[in-house]
């Protein structure tokens, strides 16, 4: 009788003892994944707030497994609710491309405006960021020269370097953002399996996740490379 | 007997939620540290910002920064360390000084992004989301090329910023962790950095 008692007694110990550590460790777990998704912020009642909720579009490499397939079946959800609707899309290519390539590329679907480009030469770290402020690619390019010939390069070596190989056509493009209706980027979509992901400037989680904390939302473009390259 | 050893456990687990707890807080708040040498900034560089054009280049760290950096992410499944390099305007808004949106930028920065905002004000940054991705002694640059915006001032003060955090995937709201103010002379309390001017450190 005293031997089974002692058993009992050793078992509730032990039943305790994992249920407390199961219950520290899930605390544990869920604090810690709120802390680094910086959803821990509203506990703290400091003087500093961030007001901002950035978004990163483009960023696929880093996002979950199903992200750019998701991003596509909104892209498709979007064009057969509301075919007409503006959106502005971070496009990602399979490869690096030159301007007449990308231009082909694009100009299978009509009413598509380029409004940025992103080039840089194949597997190295770095990229070149260019405004394309009329929808043609050739022209945006020739004004960030002129800009940069105004400016100079602060005679860094490294910059100098990097604008030499540029003007040689070592640089490729790797992605840009166009501006269309919701159908068009769906069928360039479909059309083209150059387009590896597809990334609408809008974000229905992070909006209402801004909405509910009275915050602002940044989308901020950080298209990932076709090589894996930063 | 056993009700006060049930207490005593449920005691023991509500004080482990609670340093967990301020442990996380803590971390959500962004400290401000005297400018360098910090390891979150290069030994070295320079900047300069004017209603055009804004570089900041030249930017080295050694081998033990980079290796802070490496053994920093790969405590971090979920996150990415990132540093910024800000412009922040004294007595205007970044809209007052650019258009926004225009900007072309030229960076070898891992996983470079800019950070120009009409919903954010305050400051103009270049930036990484892969800090881990630095390689010790190469000269990084950050270059953005800008529009002047009309009736912009021609040479106001702001403050240089470098500044190190975590983001994670898709969105995010948390705060830097930690940040530094570049000040051109030591004891100054006002920003003395001023457009068209070159700064090194």
């Amino acid at each position: 009788m005293k031997n089974i008692n002692s058993k009992r007694k050793t078992m509730a110990k032990s039943a305790i003892m994992a249920l407390s550590v199961v219950i520290i460790a899930a605390v544990a777990v869920a604090l810690a994944v709120a802390g680094v998704f910086g959803r821990v912020t509203a506990f703290a009642s400091t003087e500093e707030t961030s007001e901002i909720v950035k978004v990163f579009v483009g960023d696929i490499i880093r996002a979950p497994n199903d992200y750019a397939k998701d991003r596509f079946r909104y892209v498709d959800n979007l064009a057969a609710k509301n075919p007409s609707e503006k959106v502005t899309a971070v496009l990602g290519l399979d490869g690096y491309y030159t301007v007449d390539e990308v231009n082909k590329i694009i100009s299978a679907s009509n009413n598509v405006k380029v409004n940025r480009v992103y080039m840089w030469p194949e597997g190295e770290t770095g990229r070149l960021s260019i405004y394309v402020e009329n929808g043609n690619i050739a022209d945006g390019i020739k004004s960030y020269m002129d800009k940069v010939n105004e400016t100079g390069l602060d005679n860094d070596p490294q910059s100098i370097a990097d604008y030499k190989r540029f003007l040689n056509g070592e640089y490729g493009i790797f992605a840009l953002t166009i501006t269309c209706p919701a159908n068009v980027l769906n069928t360039l979509v479909l059309d083209n399996e150059r387009l590896i992901y597809a990334d609408i400037k809008y974000n229905v989680e992070a909006e209402q996740y801004a909405q509910r904390r009275g915050k602002t939302v940044n989308y901020i473009e950080l298209p990932s490379k076709p090589d894996g390259a930063y | 007997m056993k009700q006060r050893r049930l207490v005593k456990r449920i005691l023991a687990i509500l004080s482990s939620i609670t340093i967990i707890l301020s442990m996380q807080v803590n971390a959500s708040a962004a400290t401000q540290y005297a400018w360098g040498p910090n390891t979150w900034t290069p030994y070295q560089g320079s900047f300069y910002a004017s209603t055009t054009y804004v570089s900041v280049y030249n930017m080295k760290w050694n081998s033990s920064q980079v290796s802070i950096w490496e053994l920093a992410q790969s405590g971090q499944f979920l996150t990415w360390l990132t540093t910024e390099y800000e412009i922040r305007p004294v007595n205007y808004t970044t809209q007052q000084i650019w258009v926004l949106g225009s900007e072309s930028f030229s960076t070898n920065l891992p996983a470079a992004y800019c950070e120009f905002q009409p919903d954010d004000p305050e400051d103009i940054a270049v930036c990484s989301g892969w800090a881990a991705g630095y390689v010790a002694e190469t000269s990084y640059y950050g270059r953005l090329y800008l529009s002047a915006a009309s009736n912009a001032p021609t040479t106001p003060r702001y403050i240089f910023e470098s500044e190190y955090g975590q983001t994670v995937p898709l969105f995010d709201d948390s705060l830097p962790l930690c940040y530094e103010q570049y000040v051109s002379r030591p004891g100054l309390t006002l920003p003395s950095t001023y457009f068209g001017t070159y700064y090194n450190w």
